[in-house]
């Protein structure tokens, strides 16, 4: 889901660098209000976690590859603001150092991962939990979160790659940036994180929201949230 | 807990063997400018004058010369995770500190 340089027109990747810049202006202020000193080393931890789990490529076999983000998990432990900066974090060393998401799109890939993803997994699980009590339900409030907000966020992309086609063509009417159309684009991201890394998030984010829910209760976000 | 992040970084290149094995090519929407071409016939100009802008240190988490076979990309692989995850500390304290600073000044 790292975009990189080339695919993204202008006019796409200036604004989602603004958006991104606005995002983390009030991340940073938000952040600083609830902020204690105990929370530096949980921030590098999970900017450290969301790096390496993007690391873990797995295969659609004799296809693509792909992989969970952790954003999902993130979220629910420390909450969607402090996962906005720990998985921008991540991706921006990603894209400085390793070449992975393109230096263009760090505004655009930073606000799919880091900000739609994050948000989307907050607001599904305080949805889907209701007002329970029971483990099952936020079990799989925790599981589905984490499923809905990996597609919410390949489907942004895919809309971002898909409308370049229409923002900018050549004179034969070839595409200047992303070839393919949103026609193609969309159900292209949307299949396979629908029917696969979807539930690897999904998978992940359960084992880690159970552990920490059985012995670290004080320090999960979600459980907090009225 | 950080021994769960270093097995992470050491258990990294399964992210390496497993598309390996399986045949797997380049995510979706992440080609590089010749499987561009390929697959649609033309390489777009803005993507080609876009894609090389920028030449990352460890590109795509490998140190290059003598990385040809699998075992030695895995190295590298490694290398990287360790090299990722100390930059994103040190860049975290290193703001954390500046932050400090600021709200004393």
């Amino acid at each position: 889901m790292h975009i990189p340089d080339g695919y993204l027109s202008p006019q796409t990747y200036l604004p989602l660098y603004g958006a991104f810049i606005a995002v983390a202006a009030v991340a940073v202020k938000k952040v600083k209000e609830k902020f204690d000193r105990k929370m530096v080393p949980f921030l590098g931890m999970a900017a450290s976690f969301s790096f390496l789990i993007m690391m873990f490529n797995i295969p659609i076999p004799g296809g693509t590859t792909g992989h969970a983000v952790g954003a999902a998990i993130i979220a629910l432990l420390l909450g969607p603001w402090v996962a906005f900066i720990a998985v921008s974090v991540a991706l921006i060393i990603q894209a400085l150092v390793f070449g992975d998401g393109g230096i263009t799109a760090i505004g655009a890939n930073c606000i799919n991962m880091a900000f739609v993803m994050p948000f989307t997994a907050w607001y599904a699980f305080k949805w889907i939990r209701g007002k329970t009590v029971s483990s099952t339900r936020i079990s799989v409030a925790a599981f589905l979160s984490a499923y809905i907000s990996l597609n919410v966020a390949a489907l942004v992309t895919g809309i971002e790659f898909g409308i370049q086609p229409i923002l900018a063509s050549g004179p034969e009417g070839h595409p200047l940036y992303a070839p393919y159309p949103l026609g193609i684009a969309v159900p292209a991201m949307a299949i396979q994180h629908l029917f696969f890394f979807g539930f690897v998030e999904a998978i992940v984010t359960l084992l880690i929201f159970r552990y920490f829910e059985k012995n670290f209760p004080e320090m999960t976000e979600a459980l907090k949230m009225a | 807990m950080w021994i769960a992040i270093a097995v992470l970084a050491v258990l990294s290149p399964l992210g390496l063997f497993l598309p390996d094995y399986f045949g797997a090519g380049e995510a979706w929407g992440e080609w590089s400018l010749e499987t561009v071409k390929e697959q649609t016939g033309y390489e777009p100009e803005g993507m080609k004058k876009d894609a090389d802008l920028y030449d990352a240190p460890v590109p795509d988490y490998s140190f290059g010369e003598g990385e040809e076979n699998l075992a030695k990309k895995s190295v590298g692989y490694v290398g990287s995770a360790v090299l990722g995850v100390g930059i994103i500390l040190l860049f975290t304290l290193g703001a954390f500190r500046l932050a400090m600073q600021k709200d004393r000044a």
